[in-house]
């Protein structure tokens, strides 16, 4: 008979999720899905809003990547205004995002992917947690703390707490700079941070050797990458243009201003889906599909501007042969060459002497009736738009967020992983686990992705060819 | 009375961590802990916490922490059998105490929204309304904050595990700025601070940082929000803009909502 | 011959370039200079390094719930009123630490014992903050009351004891001033070790104890001419007659008494927003709480003393709940506790004039006028008075 498996929620992802995996009479895996259900409407309750407000209130989206949606807000407002912004306060801001990006990637490796990696797929669900991670290495669990840690430290001391954090250094919240004093705290860490990076890169690398091919295989799959690039072509976190390839890596479209993002990207919606799936317009849906994220970036980049992580990078574009590097558990080593290259990267801004300078930005009046803020989050590319009327009251929202672009690369993942593992007969942990590992891949942001939606736990749900729920796997939550 | 069941073998108790429609950071506020998690994580038995671990223990439990608030007919139910696990129900943050900033729809059509965010709105299943858990069952206490303060968590914990009542203070957050020898956002600089009818707890952070505060804890004991209101109205802000002012991670709890009410009509 | 005079012995005079050397002897000898300094938009009271961090050429203008700062001479570095923070917040800081304790089997042993105060010296006070800390001595100083005797709050009595009080006479008393009215100012009377009025050139110095006079004697100090004592006279004068407000103290402590269940608390109690910021700029108010925190693992417990306020409800919690559950019962407890039951208890008023509730209140509520409208409701008194008699027989 034929079934739907439901694995809900997912665990260690950001928020939670659901999927359902029908199999047909055979038992054969015919089709598997991730479902978004939250709702919580930014984008309309933000209309009669003033702009400026929008760096506080969007934060709100994710308690997990706050300083991403501030920052890229903080672009879309400085957009409306017409501001240039001054050098120092630029650094502060990547700076904090250099923070982000330092707590954020060390968060999913050390306590969300860890346990996969360092206990395997198939190890007893009471030890594969972080705890489980702490007595398997106990030294590299400290490191993520630590890391973590430090990454909290720098959206601190700038931001005045770790979550919602209200600097960004904009003339909508442009507030306190960076102390000598602070720089010097941040700057005796900061090489500890690079070094544990560096061994971090290590660890992932050597589980990808061990797990060849695992790693080649698993939920590996071709598609579009999108991501911001400096004027270099080089990888580019906080500003720069926007550049689409496709799956053999030739442009789809030269590198773009992210102002205009909506002459390329479209937004297909299905209806089992709260969350919609953008495409490239050009190639319509599903064509024209990509991925943005940590993978996206290294593949789409023409190199990394630090010297440590560039090492690192080249190494990772001799796994694709000159190709993209397709399968979804090299998201993992991504992310952590990321990391590195975001240590590094902080290490020169709090080098840079115009980093302490504090000058007052003022917020000037409305100069364009609509801007658009575009940084890379740590699961993506992230983008705010918002229309303003003369007085600065928004009278349109738009916001596409990092793990919404991934959405459809996260359903063909489920279904690759839920062909090869799942066997429609029996639901075993083993194979939920390995279904969960591979949209855990995408470090998935639940809390960003329901901004306009609700609760989303991933069940598991086996449905018959004619779509009734046969059984279904709910942990809780749901 | 705590059940047996709430407790482990050792004495220790289990403790479950619920997420609704939020944002993630007051949970996160947790593993924030990082000098005290090992700590806590060793006089409690993490029961239930969803975003941390997969193990889960089966009810009851001795202390329920919610986040977020209540947005779709799931939630609704999902909250009552919360209710019936948990001896001790605690929400986290303003979305559960107070309905957070997506309450701010409670003003609006929500059909009007999802028609305008989705294609297939009729898919969607929310309620019109995000209210904060109380508006559903009983709460013993609450933590406010857009996020919490992580180490009232720990207070909380630490208190419930000696016996004693949460130091949890309910006056203004001036109280909070003047201990700490912030000059008044208000009275210093005309700006319009949130500060003498918001709750401590936050440390002063934004007064701190030459900010007003927005009022992200929510209303301290006996807020005198229209005798603030006139101040404002007084330095020059239109009642449109206090409306919006009140109106905002906290905008659906009683005083700030009847206030912004009151002013939005004189608008 | 001015009306006002200045008092203390015999005067010295320290020009403008002294004032360095000034701050530099007391770091010298050990002192933790504190004095005004300008940090985020107010004239704060905060460690000084040197003479440089003073106010110069900085004044503040204030009223009902308003306070900013302004150009002003850029010669002179006192002609502000006073800040928001005093002495107060270092002889009863805001949160101390009182001690940690560890649980040994069969006893507690102490981790960290109570704190001893640095030595401070407190530069550039006003003649009512000299006022406020002879009222504070009054609470804090161990004394006999009703038949028991109090012991000293320790750390208080440290911190006095060490503390060197350089005040500076008020020559440019704000609208919310009243000192003149109390008493208190604005020419220091007594309880300073040295008393400065600032001319443009430098100052003229009054030594008020041997400290200060053996202090000043170190200093490139000279006799002052009979010019610039008369000027210095001339501006305390001028000042004094420059008072935005008065208090009539006579008869108040009585009316108050009286007035508990006056009109006029409905009145004022809409407009208090119960925040309790007049009493954390009120250099007379001493009311704190003790709290236990004990950590989870190591079980060392702190114990931690914070700036309360009787404006909360806490403060007045008993197990049947708050004494003073109302806005209103708060704020008229408030005003009749300072300017009534402190004589009663202290045998002086709890007010200096010193105008910070007046400045600080985010609502403007001026206790000066307050204080009047009870006062001088003669009618109302006087019907109360009738009908608490009739209640009475």
């Amino acid at each position: 008979m034929a079934n739907t498996i439901t694995i809900e929620p997912v665990t260690r992802i950001e928020g939670h999720a659901k999927v359902t995996i029908r199999v047909d009479d055979a038992g054969k895996v015919s089709e598997a899905r991730m479902h978004v259900n939250e709702f919580r409407g930014f984008e309309k309750f933000c209309e009669g809003r003033l702009f400026f407000e929008m760096p506080l209130i969007t934060q709100r989206i994710c308690g997990i990547c706050p300083v991403s949606h501030h920052l890229a807000s903080t672009k879309a407002c400085d957009a409306i205004v017409g501001l240039e912004v001054p050098r120092p306060a630029g650094l502060l801001r990547e700076l904090m995002h250099m923070g982000q990006f330092i707590q954020s990637h060390a968060l999913h490796l050390f306590h969300l992917a860890s346990p996969d990696l360092l206990l395997g797929f198939d190890a007893d669900p009471a030890i594969r947690n972080v705890v489980g991670v702490i007595g398997a290495n106990p030294e590299l669990a400290l490191k993520g703390v630590g890391l973590r840690k430090y990454g909290q430290e720098v959206i601190r001391k700038l931001g005045g707490k770790r979550i919602h954090p209200f600097d960004g250094a904009s003339p909508t919240s442009m507030n306190k700079g960076l102390s000598a004093a602070d720089r010097e705290e941040l700057r005796r860490g900061i090489d500890r941070v690079v070094g544990d990076f560096q061994q971090a890169v290590a660890v992932v690398k050597g589980y990808a050797a061990q797990n060849e091919s695992l790693m080649s295989s698993f939920a590996t799959f071709p598609s579009g990458y999108m991501g911001l690039v400096d004027g270099k072509g080089q990888l580019e976190l906080y500003d720069g243009r926007i550049r689409l390839l496709g799956p053999d890596l030739k442009p789809w479209e030269p590198d773009f201003a992210p102002a205009d993002y909506l002459k390329h990207i479209g937004e297909h919606v299905e209806d089992w889906s709260y969350l919609k799936f953008p495409f490239y317009r050009k190639l319509g849906y599903p064509a024209g599909t990509y991925r943005v994220g940590p993978l996206a970036r290294l593949n789409l980049c023409r190199g990394i501007s630090t010297p440590l992580a560039r090492a690192e990078w080249k190494q990772f574009k001799a796994l694709g042969s000159g190709g993209a590097v397709e399968g979804s558990l090299f998201f993992h080593l991504a992310r952590v060459i990321e990391g590195l290259f975001a240590a590094e990267r902080a290490r020169e801004l709090l080098d840079d002497s115009d980093i302490t300078v504090s000058e007052t930005i003022t917020l000037g009046p409305v100069k364009n009736a609509a801007g658009v803020g575009v940084v890379e989050a740590p699961r993506g590319t992230l983008i705010h738009n918002y229309w303003v009327d003369e007085n600065g009251r928004l009278e349109k929202v738009n916001l596409i967020v990092s793990t919404g672009h991934n959405n459809w690369a996260m359903n063909r993942a489920v279904n690759e992983v839920a062909k090869a593992f799942v066997d429609g007969s029996r639901l075993t942990e083993g194979m939920l686990n390995r279904v969960e590992a591979a949209i855990r891949c995408y470090d998935p942001c639940l809390s960003c992705s329901t901004h306009a939606i609700g609760q989303m736990p991933l069940v598991l749900e086996l449905e018959g060819p004619d779509g009734r729920v046969m059984d279904r796997k709910a942990r809780g939550g749901g | 009375m705590p059940r047996t069941g709430a407790f482990t073998a050792d004495g220790k108790p289990k403790v479950a961590v619920y997420k609704f429609s939020s944002c993630d950071g007051c949970q996160l506020a947790i593993l924030n802990l990082e000098d005290q998690l090992l700590d806590l994580v060793g006089a409690i038995e993490v029961a239930y916490f969803v975003e941390a671990r997969r193990r889960e223990l089966p009810p009851p439990y001795a202390i329920g922490l919610v986040e977020g608030s209540v947005s779709t007919p799931e939630e609704e139910e999902r909250i009552h059998k919360i209710r019936r696990d948990c001896d001790f129900l605690v929400t986290i943050g303003a979305c559960a105490t107070s309905g957070g900033i997506q309450a701010l729809r409670n003003w609006a059509d929500v059909e009007e929204f999802t028609r305008y965010v989705y294609a297939y709105p009729e898919y969607i299943k929310a309620l019109d309304t995000a209210t904060p858990i109380a508006a559903h069952v009983f709460v013993d206490f609450e933590l406010r904050g857009c996020p919490v303060n992580r180490f009232q968590i720990l207070e909380l914990v630490a208190a419930t595990l000696a016996g004693r009542k949460p130091a949890i203070p309910t006056y203004s957050l001036c109280i909070e700025c003047k201990r700490r020898g912030v000059s008044c956002r208000l009275v210093s600089a005309g700006k319009p601070c949130l500060g003498p009818v918001t709750q401590a707890g936050c440390g002063a952070l934004c007064p701190a940082y030459n900010r007003a505060c927005y009022g992200c804890f929510g209303p301290m004991e006996l807020p005198n929000v229209d005798s603030l209101g006139e101040r404002f109205i007084g330095l020059g802000y239109s009642p449109a803009e206090i409306t919006r002012m009140l109106r905002s991670f906290n905008g659906y709890v009683e005083p700030f909502k009847q206030a912004s009410d009151r002013y939005a009509q004189r608008d | 011959m001015p009306a006002i005079q200045l008092a203390g012995g015999i005067p010295y005079y320290l020009p403008r370039s002294g004032l360095d050397t000034l701050v530099s002897t007391l770091s010298e000898e050990g002192y933790t200079v504190l004095g005004p300094r300008v940090m985020d938009g107010v004239i704060s009271f905060q460690p000084l390094t040197s003479a440089a961090d003073l106010p110069r050429g900085v004044r503040d203008e204030q009223g009902g719930g308003s306070y900013r700062l302004v150009d002003g001479d850029p010669e002179l570095c006192f002609q502000y009123v006073v800040g928001p923070d005093g002495p107060k917040r270092y002889t009863l800081p805001p949160v101390l630490q009182l001690f940690s304790v560890r649980p040994e089997p069969d006893y507690y042993a102490m981790e960290h014992g109570p704190p001893s105060p640095p030595k401070l010296a407190f530069l550039g006070i006003r003649p009512c903050e000299v006022a406020a800390l002879a009222v504070q001595d009054r609470v804090f100083a161990a004394r006999e009351t009703g038949g028991f005797r109090c012991e000293a709050d320790s750390y208080y009595q440290q911190t006095r004891d060490s503390a060197l009080v350089i005040a500076v006479n008020c020559t440019h008393p704000g609208s919310s001033c009243f000192c003149a009215s109390m008493g208190t100012g604005p020419v220091a009377r007594q309880g300073y070790d040295v008393a400065l009025t600032e001319l443009r050139g430098g100052f003229v110095v009054q030594c008020g104890s041997p400290r200060g006079t053996t202090l000043f004697e170190r200093l490139p100090v000279r006799e002052p001419s009979s010019a610039e004592l008369e000027l210095a006279e001339l501006r305390l004068e001028q000042a004094a007659a420059r008072m935005g407000r008065r208090l009539e103290a006579e008869g108040l402590p009585e009316a108050l008494e009286r007035a508990v269940e006056h009109p006029h608390w409905d009145e004022v109690a809409k407009r208090c927003l119960g925040c309790g910021n007049c009493t954390m700029v009120c250099p007379t108010c001493f009311c704190s709480t003790v709290s236990d925190a004990t950590e989870l693992t190591s079980k060392v417990t702190t114990r931690t003393r914070d700036w309360e306020s009787c404006y909360t409800h806490q403060f007045s919690y008993t197990t049947a709940g708050p004494v003073r559950h109302s806005i209103r019962a708060r704020h008229r407890h408030w005003v009749t506790h300072k300017l009534s039951g402190f004589v009663a208890q202290f045998g002086t008023s709890g007010c200096v004039g010193c105008g910070r509730c007046i400045t600080w209140c985010p609502a403007a509520i001026d206790i000066t006028e307050e204080a009047a409208a009870i006062r001088g409701d003669a009618q109302w008194a006087a019907a109360a008075t009738a009908a608490r008699k009739e209640v009475a027989a």
